[in-house]
């Protein structure tokens, strides 16, 4: 039974001009093109899905090892490898399309101009969303540093905003002094929404056998351990801007969720749970709907006022 | 979830998640387990190399083990060695206990009606035992060698020879004292193998200088499993192109004549 059949409750939210069906979408990097977790659940279910992150050129990625679990997460450093935006075009969008879901194109690059060529390339293509990611921290160029400089950011985000005219959320990492400075650059320069937060930079490391030297993984740290800095993160920011928030990191649970939206998201997005479980995003939906029936919320909009009621 | 018309194939089968009472979880060697869970969905659908992935409770991911063997009853068996917290979960499961598990997942070995020498070392053994059973059932003529550190308490295949480092059992060595004399015993034609990289590519070696097919299955760390994360990605060298692989969704079968091992 798909969750439009009941109608009696709205999840619907609004994301720039994109109306999605429900609040949860899958992240970047971890749900591929949709078409891998057709096995585990019914893709129409999902609000939306964001793709892996599309960069003008085929990218091959960093050397193994790439993933390192840790407590309560994982490291990883995958380094952006992907298909290049044309093949993307060719093979991996008729696929997306096929599908009949909502879906953003990640898109990340080591300059400027890079994001500028791809975001082209997208609206030429009918592409209607866009992530902007812009804090990789699995590479050495690009990607991370545009997300902490303020006026980098905004040249950015405005050079992409000048050639595509489409949904363009912005995706920003915990890696800055000053979160709410960085978030009202990116909406001045254009940005319809923000999705934060991205993977944490970290490091795992293990001594060797003798304890002279030791092995290490550097990267991008995601799961329920980084749950406590996404919360804080999107809190700083919701009191400065009034672009919808698309909030993750770690969420595992309907309750995750529900924090997330307490504490400024609009919508949510779940990534390295899907890894755990992964028709996590189906059942969220699923929850959140049987939720919303029981306690006579008619639409996601009193929900989230609900849960920002301050007690007294 | 019905609405499959605008897609042009067929509605995916089902993988999970699933959940099976383990039905047994028991030594069978000095660091070696067999897990026995039950699902039809595994007996029916999966293949030899095929992996199903394990909620390992608190962990944030799955782990992946091969099918060592299905049975009429809709049971089947995995066979894991104690390496770190997932393993070391898994053995504290318990008759009656719940199992979460995804699967099969990956692609599996060929069955061909050729002379088939499989070769099982360490944990490695799982989807050996398990292609010997489909071999068998097939009535595919195959010998297996199957080399663990000391003797194993499980029933392994027909027609094999048992090496074990310590002698316990069969002949005593390891793989690259024996495997040249056992190919020429037994007149192979291909070569399935499952086990430690030095080992796969001692075979992959040894495949080539008698001009043999090998198929080698490989283990990598995994984080989504499914295809999509990147992480378990290796090196293969197709059409004189170097090119990527992931080892959960394009695997874990490969041509051993085509990896560039690390």
């Amino acid at each position: 039974m798909g969750v439009e059949n009941t109608n009696i409750t709205d999840l619907s939210v609004q994301i720039g001009s994109l109306k999605l069906k429900n609040p949860v979408i899958t992240a970047s990097g971890t749900f591929g093109y949709a078409n891998e977790y057709e096995e585990f659940l019914s893709l129409k279910n999902l609000g939306a899905i964001v793709t892996k992150a599309i960069t003008l050129n085929p990218r091959k990625g960093n050397p193994q090892p790439r993933i390192k679990e840790v407590s309560g997460g994982l490291i990883n450093s995958i380094g952006l490898e992907n298909v290049g935006i044309y093949e993307f075009i060719d093979k991996k969008l008729p696929l997306l399309i096929q599908n009949n879901i909502d879906f953003f194109v990640n898109i990340a690059g080591e300059s400027i101009e890079e994001y500028k060529k791809v975001a082209a390339i997208c609206r030429q293509n009918n592409i209607r969303a866009l992530e902007l990611n812009l804090s990789c921290p699995s590479v050495n160029k690009g990607c991370l540093e545009f997300g902490k400089d303020e006026k980098t950011l905004y040249d950015l985000i405005s050079a992409v905003r000048d050639v595509f005219p489409g949904i363009l959320a912005v995706k920003l990492g915990s890696n800055v002094s000053f979160p709410e400075k960085i978030a009202v650059t990116a909406q001045k320069a254009g940005a319809d929404a923000i999705s934060a937060i991205n993977t944490v930079k970290a490091m795992n490391i293990s001594l060797k056998k003798n304890y002279k030297g030791f092995n290490f993984i550097k990267g991008g740290l995601s799961g329920p351990c980084i749950k406590p800095v996404a919360l804080n993160f999107i809190f700083e920011i919701k009191k400065h801007v009034t672009i919808p928030i698309i909030g993750m990191g770690g969420i595992m649970t309907f309750t995750d969720m529900l924090e997330f939206f307490a504490v400024g998201a609009d919508a949510i997005q779940i990534g390295t749970g899907t890894f755990t479980d992964p028709d996590l995003g189906e059942r969220l939906v699923f929850e959140l709907n049987s939720f919303m029936q029981a306690n006579k919320y008619k639409n996601l909009e009193e929900l989230i006022n609900s849960l920002r009621t301050e007690d007294e | 979830m019905q609405d499959t018309k605008n897609h042009n194939s067929a509605p995916a089968i089902k993988k999970g998640p699933f959940c099976s009472k383990v039905l047994e979880n028991r030594r069978v060697s000095e660091d070696i387990y067999l897990l026995k869970l039950e699902s039809r969905n595994i007996v029916e659908n999966s293949l030899p190399g095929q992996f199903v992935s394990i909620k390992c409770r608190d962990l944030t991911l799955r782990r992946p083990f091969s099918v060592a063997k299905v049975y009429d009853d809709n049971t089947f068996d995995l066979i894991y060695k104690v390496i770190g917290q997932g393993t070391q979960y898994l053995t504290g499961l318990k008759d009656g206990d719940t199992a979460d598990f995804i699967g099969p997942m990956g692609n599996s070995f060929s069955i061909e009606n050729k002379n088939s020498l499989l070769i099982g070392c360490g944990v490695g053994i799982a989807p050996i035992v398990y292609m010997a059973q489909i071999l068998e059932k097939r009535g595919i003529k195959h010998n297996c060698i199957i080399g663990t550190k000391s003797s194993i308490d499980i029933e392994l295949c027909n027609k094999s020879y048992n090496l074990t480092e310590d002698g316990s059992c069969g002949l005593k060595g390891r793989l690259d004292h024996h495997l040249e004399g056992i190919i020429t015993e037994t007149q192979a034609e291909k070569i399935f193998i499952c086990g430690p990289n030095p080992a796969m590519r001692y075979a992959t070696d040894i495949a080539k200088k008698h001009n043999l097919e090998i198929e080698v299955a490989l283990e990598k760390v995994m984080a989504c499993g499914t295809g999509v994360c990147m992480g378990c990605v290796i090196e293969v060298l197709e059409n004189g192109e170097k090119l990527q692989r992931r080892v959960c969704r394009d695997g874990p079968v490969f041509n051993g004549a085509s990896i560039l091992w690390e």
